[in-house]
């Protein structure tokens, strides 16, 4: 489940350029300044290479805990985008209680 | 029209017609009722800026309560080695089984977080977040609304109207 660097990076292209940014990135930025496509797809990046949970779920996705940022980001290869990357409103029972 | 009975009911149930009564059997199968776990996490731990009174009827600590049902069924599954729930058999048929008994305001509240979770989440993240498709949800959706109409008996009547 683990990525390569090269194969993190694509995820973290395919998903910081697809429908998450719009939906979750463009207003979290907790300083209220646009969190930019780039600063998103690096965070996605580091969730991917460094998480601090993994667990494989139903359907072959996988999902990845940031505890440094409350983030998770779930890979789903079918998805043309890849997946999605989001800041859960519950926190890490976010994480835990996907399957 | 029998006023007089219906008086009655209304003095017994004081509540809008429909929307308390004898609690209804749910029973789905094991990859319907993670489905409906995934989407009521979605909606408690996920979504943000849900109106839960206004949108699904009822509060957030009663859908987490049913949240919690469901989860105690979810934990109680097998999983496999590599930790992923077992809800199909080696053909894709669903395995296990979730069987309660809920008061039909709690049914409604079921689907209405259902409908919002597919609504919210949508074709972009609807699968990837619960792993399950948005016709698999609209199937799911098709059973609840089935179970709260169950008092009215329809299963036997047939459709066409003879005028």
């Amino acid at each position: 489940m683990r990525f390569t660097e090269d194969e993190a990076k694509k995820i973290a292209h395919c998903i910081g350029l697809g429908h998450a940014y719009q939906k979750h990135a463009a207003n979290v930025s907790e300083s209220s300044e646009l969190l930019t496509h780039s600063s998103f797809e690096s965070l996605i990046l580091e969730t991917l290479l460094n998480p601090a949970k993994i667990r494989k779920l139903e359907n072959g996705r996988s999902v990845f805990w940031n505890s440094d940022e409350d983030f998770l980001v779930i890979v789903n290869p079918v998805d043309p985008d890849m997946g999605t990357a989001y800041w859960p409103e519950g926190g890490f029972n976010g994480y835990t209680i996907l399957r | 029209m029998d006023t007089q009975s219906f008086v009655n009911s209304a003095q017994t149930l004081p509540h809008m017609p429909g929307l308390v009564g004898a609690p209804l059997r749910i029973v789905l199968p094991g990859t319907q009722a993670l489905l409906l776990h995934q989407a009521l996490a979605a909606l408690v731990h996920s979504i943000h800026g849900v109106r839960f009174e206004e949108q699904t009827g009822v509060s957030r600590e009663t859908l987490e309560a049913l949240l919690g049902e469901l989860q105690v069924w979810v934990d109680a599954c097998q999983y496999d080695a590599d930790g992923v729930i077992i809800v199909r058999d080696a053909f894709g048929n669903p395995v296990g089984k979730f069987e309660r008994d809920f008061e039909p305001i709690l049914i409604r509240a079921l689907r209405n977080a259902l409908e919002i979770a597919m609504l919210d989440l949508g074709q972009d993240e609807f699968f990837t977040i619960t792993g399950f498709s948005l016709t698999e949800g609209k199937q799911l959706l098709d059973v609840l609304n089935t179970a709260l109409l169950d008092p009215l008996h329809l299963g036997g009547q047939t459709d066409s109207v003879s005028h």
